[in-house]
């Protein structure tokens, strides 16, 4: 299972010449890229000096040498070029970049090097101009930022897909797929992943963290209003008495039908966004499409909530078939453009009369450009009044940081700004002569003014910018690489932190997987499964460890590599449903909602568990807490439990997971002497247990067998001295009602209640053991 | 190794070093803490202090009634603002120009001022803090870490981490900025009957002692057998990330024992009270459990308030002085369990607003805002007063750069990371490993007595 250690180059970045075999500080590395030799030079340098006025400030908006923030992504790559570009310019036949700051050519900062030309800072900058006139020799590669680390092979970076992607475990097949076929076969089965309802629930949970649109489903979806539009209870007229109707919806009777229609409708509206995302994906469309696609998705019950007769489904009862379609008919020239014009998404993120739609522009830079606006503000400022009277948003340098990118995206949805005044406050309203806002940075993006001939439909002209942008594929990954690891990208590193080379070092291998990721993405025609496979094989998702012999300063720059994170609430449900076939709800049956699911009121764990319910808390919690420890601890009691129960309740040939041992097998016998039959059956089963739900191959002398054996042991004969003398059963919820497997019924007289031997409780705590170790929680 | 030299080490070490150790889950006893219990409530989006504790007024009822924009302060005169005797000032906000009409808003806005008046005496308000951004990630950040920067701690971190390591709720969130730095982690409650089945995860039943899935010697085995594979695991780990993430899962059950003490001070169910005085009620039951240190909750009001600020602002502030479920009820719930004695609430924003009304009749961003503060440290209560302030035009002044009252030969002005430093003197955690790891932008030596005990 192993996978192969990285070439052990050790890491530390410089920025000296391309000549020796430490260069640039980089030891057993030949040479230093132009990028990463501008990268240092950026944060080192440059983002203090020549940012305070080239990224903003007074001179951002007069220079032509215009940076953007470390907030947005592919900054490097922007930022680079724009540098490379002035350093063409020259005067008097030197590059104007090495006058200018030297307080040259009347430039606005003045002399930004003390020491002039003689400034080590200035002759970095010098070797860099020549660095980029001299084109590129060494270019990045990743494994110069991840020497050392142990990577996993085909099998384990399979399973781990599988678990994350499917939220299952490989099958048979599959294992001997990859087993003839590696690389090349898991390359394969991670298409067949991404085919699955739990990949897609996983995508749109991970957009919904930023939508927020589930909210809908809880609340007053019909908080758009009535109109020509949308209709949304249109289900309070349907013939619910019609047992015809209810058969097709597979209704037990009139109120069934009425519920069911409710919550099919709810959910169409609510999910609309999140599903034209999923749409876009299961359909193999350019990705692109989630901002620029003529129509929303609708359901077929959506689908009459906004009054779309021309909508045609393969099957009119399946809530869950998605379909184009246009709010007003096909005719209609409401100017769709993804979910940039979603109404739901619309009335979630309102605009106000002062806001001007910059809330909405906010979202989607952060979602799909990668580009997070309020962490470009990160100076201090020192304000002043004065400085306010004119207009700050335009004028205040302080403002302008953030608005000078912002508010051209704003104007995107200048058709949807509603007057607020003789009721007009309509969020998702077509207006499509609405004037715009003269005291703003007019319509446009990143630079390029929208022609306007294109104000009457906005959204489809800003829709199809962010599409052509290269941020647009930045973004994508950010989000790939949030639905994979469940991590942020890291932030760009401080100059004050005391961590920071070995935060530059992070950060720049990361950047770089991105931004190759990213360039592939594009070229590739904006297929986002690709997207993912590029990230599980990237070493974000596959590095498992480091060389034995590592050496400790090099760990230290390998913070960012790797993937582990607390599971979802979300997540642990469907490993728990899928790796153990049981459901883990209030009751024993598994018809409730699954108590990792369910907010209602707080009866569930969903909230406590670190999730949210896209209305009063919106961000999930990351890092286990003692309560969400003990959630863990109940999930493996009781799930433990109910699997130990299922188990012995049918047939070995049957089971999942226990095909040796009965309730017979006993590991010692009355007189507390090993009984090596039924040893060697149980290590057999706790061997099967480790690989199934630790993902751990291990042998039957293995430690961690005798540990998990010795658990087994110890807690059977505590169980039968102290426990059957005075209960000799299962615990009641525990009893499983059905076969687990077929679905059938047992029963009454079949159920088995008898633990007389202590055997299945000692396999629960097994279970439980297991269900609550880090490989089984984390992922 | 002993639990203390392990929470040692565990604080030492942040969340990096722990293999090795042996703790089992039946020593993992903490101490109970009985300190100072530190609330927050935040205001999220930024609010207008000069509507509330700060406040200028207009010079006559033509300024106040004035079309937008206008340079005018505020919508009520000057000459009606009330001052208590420790100098504490607020808005008369119901007489705003702009409330004239809106009886309900009146209503809410009288909420606060009937608040105001009942509690002034016993308040400390700090003026003209300078927060330096008008972002509003940066300043909800800064306004409980003292820091700018990303991925900082906020005071209820920094302070469970240093007076109560590893408890399993140091710091409760019921909102606003919680990041822990990788200090601790953040805990969120709910419901009650949720709660004791949390507290006693072996039993079926948490109300019947008798239901267990295993018994106290069998839940020691199966804590004994994780915590041997803890450290072989770890033993055998070199991947920061991975090494972290293990670790956190760890510290997170050494306290998963001390749960059970929370059951006893737990409101019943219905006794449940609704938004900020819900908040408080169950993070004070951890705290007299002796499981919590800090607690932050946002107000959930709404203070990003871009237009028709003084109405906005009058319900916001009838949310956060609901006497039901607002701070009213909150300071109650505190007299009731008995802790109000030990209790430092304060209340803060992401930054203030603008001077004067924009065209939108709203106010934006502005860097300078307020924070007040109510209650006792160990037992002291603080000293009421107003401490900083600000010019006409709401520009912060300069004070003494010992006590923080205003000092015109001083320019010396009041920012976040000088109230954080108080906050950790008070708390007696300036010194802290946490607090040296979580450091904030100022330096401890200036306003060494902003924040005054009786």
């Amino acid at each position: 299972m192993g996978g192969a250690v990285a070439a052990t180059a050790a890491l530390s970045l410089g920025v000296s010449g391309c000549q020796t075999e430490t260069e640039g500080g980089i030891e057993g590395s030949t040479c230093v890229s132009n990028d990463e030799y501008f990268a240092v030079y950026f944060f080192e340098e440059m983002k203090e000096t020549c940012g305070s006025c080239h990224i903003s400030g007074t001179g951002f908006q007069l220079s032509d040498f215009k940076m953007v923030p470390p907030s947005q992504a592919g900054f490097l790559d922007t930022n680079m070029a724009a540098l490379k570009k002035i350093s063409e310019y020259e005067a008097n036949g030197e590059s104007v970049l090495l006058q200018k700051p030297l307080g040259l050519l009347d430039h606005g900062g003045g002399k930004v090097f003390a020491q002039g030309e003689e400034d080590p800072a200035y002759q970095r900058l010098k070797t860099l101009v020549d660095r980029l006139k001299g084109g590129e020799t060494c270019p990045n590669t990743e494994a110069r930022f991840i020497a050392g680390v142990q990577m996993s092979g085909p099998q384990e970076t399979f399973r781990k897909a599988a678990l994350t992607l499917a939220a299952r475990l490989p099958t048979d097949e599959e294992i001997a797929a990859v087993d003839a076929g590696g690389w090349d076969a898991v390359d394969v089965l991670l298409d067949q992943l991404m085919e699955s309802d739990a990949f897609f629930d996983r995508v749109k949970e991970k957009y919904n963290d930023v939508y927020l649109t589930d909210f809908y489903l809880h609340d007053d979806f019909d908080v758009i209003g009535d109109s020509d539009l949308y209709n949304p209870r249109w289900y309070e007229e349907a013939p619910v008495d019609n047992e015809d109707l209810q058969k097709l919806y597979g209704a037990t009777d009139s109120e069934d039908l009425m519920n069911k229609l409710a919550r099919w409708t709810q959910t169409g509206v609510a999910r609309q966004s999140l599903e034209l995302i999923a749409y876009t994906i299961k359909n193999n469309l350019p990705f692109t499409n989630v901002v620029t696609a003529d129509y929303i998705v609708v359901n077929p019950f959506s689908a009459k909530a906004f009054r779309m007769d021309d909508v045609v489904f393969d099957n009119e009862a399946d809530p869950n078939e998605y379909k184009p379609g246009r709010l007003g008919g096909y005719e209609s020239e409401f100017p769709h453009a993804g979910n940039l014009t979603d109404p739901i998404w619309l009335q979630r993120h309102p605009t106000t009369a002062t806001n001007r739609n910059r809330h909405r522009a906010r979202e989607i830079l952060y979602v799909y450009m990668g580009n997070d606006i309020l962490k470009a503000a990160e100076r201090p400022i020192a304000i002043d009044e004065g400085s306010l009277a004119d207009n700050p948003t335009m004028n205040n340098d302080t403002c302008t940081v953030c608005h000078y990118s912002l508010d051209p995206a704003a104007s995107f949805w200048r058709n949807f700004q509603p007057a607020f005044d003789n009721g007009d406050d309509t969020q998702f309203a077509y207006r499509p002569d609405a004037p715009w806002f003269l005291d703003m940075f007019q319509s446009g993006f990143a630079g390029v003014d929208m022609p306007s001939g294109q104000y009457t439909k906005a959204t489809q002209w800003g829709g199809q910018q962010l599409a052509n942008d290269p941020g647009f594929a930045f973004g994508a990954t950010f989000m790939a690489y949030r639905i994979l690891t469940g991590n942020d990208p890291l932030g760009a590193p401080q100059k004050t932190s005391e961590t920071f080379q070995q935060d530059l070092t992070a950060f720049l291998g990361q950047y770089y997987t991105f931004s190759k990721v990213s360039n592939e993405f594009r070229e590739g025609g904006y297929d986002f499964k690709k997207l993912m496979k590029s990230l599980v094989m990237s070493p974000y998702f596959r590095a498992i460890n480091t060389a034995e012999n590592i050496d400790a300063g090099q760990v230290e720059h390998l913070t960012a590599v790797g993937s582990a994170h607390l599971l979802t609430p979300e997540q642990l449900n469907r490993k728990i449903e899928s790796i153990t076939g049981v459901r883990w709800t209030p009751d024993n049956e598994g018809l409730d909602t699954p108590n990792l699911l369910e907010d209602d009121g707080g009866q569930g764990y969903r909230i406590l568990f670190g999730g949210i319910d896209s209305r009063d808390t919106t961000t999930r919690i990351t890092v286990p807490s003692g309560i969400m420890a003990n959630v863990a601890e109940r999930m493996g009691l009781e799930v433990g439990c109910r699997v130990s129960n299922a188990e012995f309740s049918i047939l070995p040939e049957q089971r999942k997971f226990l095909k040796n041992s009965e309730l017979t097998d006993e590991p010692q016998d009355p007189n507390f002497r090993d009984v090596p039959a039924s040893i060697e059956k149980i290590k057999l089963d706790i061997q099967y247990l480790h690989r199934q739900l630790l993902g751990e191959h291990l042998e039957l002398n293995d430690p961690e067998i005798e540990r998990t054996y010795k658990l087994f042991v110890d807690v059977w004969k505590e169980g039968k001295l102290s426990v059957v003398p005075v209960d000799t059963g299962f615990p009641g919820q525990c009893v499983a009602p059905r076969n687990y497997v077929t679905g059938e019924s047992i029963p009454e007289e079949m159920l088995l209640w008898d633990d007389g031997l202590y055997t299945g409780r000692a396999w629960a705590a097994v279970f439980a053991y297991l269900m609550t170790d880090y490989s089984f929680l984390y992922e | 190794m002993e639990r203390r030299d392990f929470l040692k080490l565990c604080s030492m070490t942040g969340l990096t070093v722990v293999a090795g150790s042996a703790l089992s889950g039946s020593e993992a006893e903490a101490a109970e803490y009985s300190g100072t219990f530190f609330v927050n409530i935040a205001q999220m989006g930024g609010w207008d202090v000069t509507n509330i504790c700060d406040p200028k007024g207009a010079p006559s009822a033509e300024a106040a009634a004035g079309n937008a924009p206008t340079d005018t302060m505020n919508r009520y005169l000057t000459s009606a603002i009330p001052v208590a005797s420790n100098g504490v000032s607020w808005a008369p906000l119901s007489q705003s120009a702009d409330l004239a009409n809106n009886a309900a808003a009146q209503a809410q806005a009288l909420v606060f001022e009937t608040f105001m008046e009942a509690n002034a005496e016993r308040m400390l308000v700090i003026n003209g803090i300078d927060y330096q951004t008008n972002s509003h990630d940066v300043g909800a950040r800064l306004s409980v870490t003292g820091n700018a920067a990303e991925n900082t701690a906020a005071f209820g971190a920094v302070a469970a981490s240093a007076l109560l390591p590893n408890a399993p709720m140091g710091f409760v969130g019921f909102g606003g900025y919680t990041g822990t730095g990788g200090l601790t982690a953040v805990t969120r409650l709910g419901n009650i009957d949720v709660i004791k089945r949390l507290a006693y995860p072996y039993r079926r039943d948490p109300n019947d002692p008798e239901a267990l899935y295993y018994n106290d010697a069998q839940a020691e085995m199966i804590a004994k057998a994780r915590e041997a594979r803890f450290n072989s695991k770890m033993g055998q780990q070199r991947l920061p990330k991975l090494r972290t993430a293990m670790n956190t899962l760890y510290l997170s059950r050494l306290g998963q024992n001390e749960l059970k003490r929370l059951v006893d001070y737990l409101p019943e169910g219905d006794a449940l009270l609704d938004g900020i005085a819900g908040a408080v009620q169950l993070a004070a039951a951890a705290y007299k459990a002796g499981l919590c240190v800090a607690v932050s909750i946002s107000s959930n009001a709404g203070w990003d308030h871009h237009g028709t600020v003084d109405t906005n602002i009058a319900n916001s502030l009838g949310r956060l002085f609901d006497p039901d479920q607002g701070v009213p009820r909150a300071l109650q719930v505190l007299e009731d369990v008995e802790i109000a004695d030990k209790t430092l609430l304060s209340l803060t924003s992401d930054f203030g607003r603008t001077p004067g009304y924009n065209d939108g009749n709203g106010k934006d961003h502005w860097p300078i805002t307020s924070n007040i503060f109510m209650g006792a440290v160990n037992g002291r209560p603080i000293k009421s007063g107003v401490k900083g302030g600000t010019d006409d035009r709401h520009q912060a002044l300069g004070v003494n750069p010992d006590t923080g009252v205003l000092d015109e030969s001083s320019s010396l002005t009041i920012k976040a990371g000088h109230i954080q430093n108080a906050l950790r003197r008070l708390a007696g955690i300036l010194d802290s490993e946490a607090a040296s790891k979580q450091p904030t932008t100022e330096s401890p030596a200036e306003l060494e007595n902003l924040i005054e005990l009786t």
